[in-house]
């Protein structure tokens, strides 16, 4: 290893592996439970959106909701809950495989791709031992081939298989962590090296592209929890300083107090897949009002784009017309509580072809959901939104919780039930201040860049299908006999 | 650990060494948990999987009783269901929860814990 590798590798140490060490440890509690149930098969299917979708009635579509979302999640010893949160295009692609096969899921992260398909035997690997070991005691009830997960701790880099050996790979938000072009390039090669002539290999990386939030490089820093502490900030310039061969500056994000309501947005919506194949995607919004970088995606021309403009328009609007104060907080209880019965009614009215449109408007028409955001540096004042969410629990979905920001694909899952309050409890805070440096390094992936490397890098790859799927791109391809 | 695991992985990642394989296995426990024997499974694995390491790694756990003493299986023992649920357990049944994995070259050891092997190295390696 050269001395830029090992300056690389090392910013990879710091911003991704100790990072998801970090992050695997509060699943702590969680691991001792040894056994975790994970349900799949319980979707909101086409009918019961229909269901939804016809019946004018509200209370019956939040009940109805409701009894989806308890489904959808299994308890153990009562307080500890598992949400199924896969892209389900991920999960098609695992359903198709040929029983019998033998697949590899490099970056398997805490497993949750693992157990999809009964019928083929997964062999799960990643780079962190505690996620390794959380993979590795996954509920395997439903495989009809091995009791136990297949785990192994390795670098996509080098990765310790037999060439030419599974029959299908899977790389699901992995690539994006890696720091340089070479080393991205290499991690893909790995993947393409173990996979058999004729398997078939799917890729996700995040997308550049968001529709909400903006990246201002390619190469960024997104906070993991908040981290608004001026040490952290310190060390990023130190760390970031250098800046080596390629042209892209790492830049530390700014949104370091963003807080968010998108895991209820972010839930709803993966049941509504199926319904809306445009669905917008990570329905989370910033606080962030700098929005004058537009140079950065100037190559990025559609309609997402436009999405984005819209929506950092209005919002930038809002954040500044309210006051940044907690007094209009009484006042918002009840608008709350319209917001929220005006986004599921129109969520579930919507039509196929204009959902984000529809999004969009309940985003200028409610201040609420951005008025938060701006405001949410005081403690009392968050203290008080989560006070409003207790007080109309009845109305959310059952795992709905306040999510400080990590955003990204490689969301973790883990919720305390039944208390709400406790998401963000000074425990997770006061370690994520210890820790500040809780921001992962992404490369996040322009339109057809991943295409481009594996049309130059890896020709044994025939790319059959390339897609734009919940802010990530993706690339499945075949690898020719 | 299972053996179906060991079966694929090498240590040709590290620096000089020209395949790795197959790594040598160390067991300090190991434990046999029963799996549903899936026939069509086992006799489609039986192509992916190199017999040797299997039947070395067998032996060296102490279970390659009853398994064909053979580099690579005939047809005739991939078609008789006596030795394809031998098969089955030993590739999907034993677990080496905690050991070694040597590489055959070097002799580098891979940990394994909690039945995970661990299979980083360090940059000096590489």
């Amino acid at each position: 290893m050269d001395e830029d590798e090992n300056y690389w590798s090392n910013l990879e140490q710091v911003f991704v592996h100790n990072v998801y060490e970090r992050i695997s440890s509060k699943y702590d509690e969680f691991l001792k439970l040894s056994q975790v149930r994970h349900t799949n098969d319980n979707d909101l299917n086409n009918n019961d959106v229909d269901k939804l979708i016809n019946n004018e009635n509200y209370a019956f579509k939040l009940k109805h909701l409701k009894s989806v979302y308890k489904k959808q999640i299994e308890k153990k010893n009562g307080n500890i809950q598992f949400k199924n949160n896969e892209w389900p295009k991920v999960r098609h692609f695992i359903l198709q495989i040929e029983p019998y096969s033998l697949i590899a899921d490099v970056g398997c992260g805490e497993g949750k791709y693992l157990n999809i398909n009964s019928h083929i035997l997964p062999i799960g690997s990643d780079r962190s031992s505690s996620l390794s070991q959380l993979a590795s005691h996954r509920d395997t009830s439903n495989s009809t081939i091995c009791n136990k997960n297949q785990v192994v701790i390795c670098d996509n880099l080098y990765l310790p298989f037999r060439s030419n050996l599974f029959d299908a790979v899977i790389s699901i938000g992995v690539i994006h962590h890696l720091s340089t072009p070479k080393r991205r390039i290499k991690a893909i090669q790995e993947l393409v090296r173990i996979l058999k002539p004729g398997g078939k290999i799917m890729i996700y990386v995040w997308a550049m592209e968001q529709r909400v939030r903006k990246f201002k490089s390619q190469d960024v820093l997104v906070p993991m929890l908040n981290t608004n502490t001026s040490s952290s900030k310190s060390e990023f310039k130190f760390n970031l300083r250098r800046d080596l061969s390629n042209n892209s500056a790492v830049n530390s994000e700014d949104s370091n107090d963003e807080f968010f309501t998108d895991k209820l947005l972010n839930s709803l919506n993966t049941n509504c897949q199926k319904n809306s194949q445009n669905y917008l995607d990570k329905c989370s919004m910033t606080s962030r009002s700098d929005c004058s970088s537009k140079d950065d995606s100037s190559s990025f021309n559609d309609e997402t784009e436009k999405l984005d403009d819209q929506k950092f328009d209005s919002n930038e609007k809002e954040t500044q017309s309210q006051p940044n104060t907690p007094t209009s907080f009484t006042s918002q209880k009840s608008n709350f509580t319209d917001l929220l019965r005006k986004f599921f009614s129109q969520k579930f009215s919507a039509k196929k072809e204009e959902p984000c449109e529809n999004y969009s408007n309940i985003v200028k028409s409610s201040p609420h959901l951005i008025t938060i955001n701006s405001i949410s540096k005081d403690p009392n004042v968050i203290e008080h939104y989560k006070k409003i969410i207790e007080d109309h629990k009845d109305l959310l979905p059952e795992n709905f919780t306040i999510r400080q920001f990590p955003h990204s694909s490689c969301e973790d899952t883990f919720t305390e039930n039944n208390d709400y309050s406790k998401i963000n409890d000074e425990n997770v805070v006061t370690d994520d201040a210890e820790n500040s440096s809780n921001k992962r390094f992404y490369h996040v992936f322009r339109k057809n860049e991943l295409d481009n490397i594996i049309r130059e890098y890896c020709p044994e790859l025939n790319i059959y299908d390339s897609f734009y799927d919940h802010g990530n791109w993706s690339v499945c391809a075949l690898k020719v006999k | 650990m299972k053996l179906i695991t060991h079966n694929m992985l090498t240590s040709k990642i590290l620096k000089n060494v020209v395949t790795g394989y197959p790594l040598k296995i160390h067991a300090v426990k190991a434990e046999l948990k029963k799996a549903d024997f899936q026939p069509d499974f086992i006799a489609r694995m039986i192509k992916k999987i190199d017999y040797k390491t299997l039947y070395q790694a067998a032996e060296t756990l102490g279970y390659a009783e009853g398994m064909p003493k053979t580099e690579i299986l005939n047809e005739e023992d991939m078609n008789n269901e006596e030795t394809l649920k031998k098969l089955h357990e030993v590739l999907l049944e034993i677990e080496v929860i905690e050991g070694d994995l040597e590489c055959p070259e070097t002799g580098r050891k891979f940990p394994i814990n909690n039945g995970i092997p661990n299979m980083l190295v360090n940059e000096e390696e590489l």
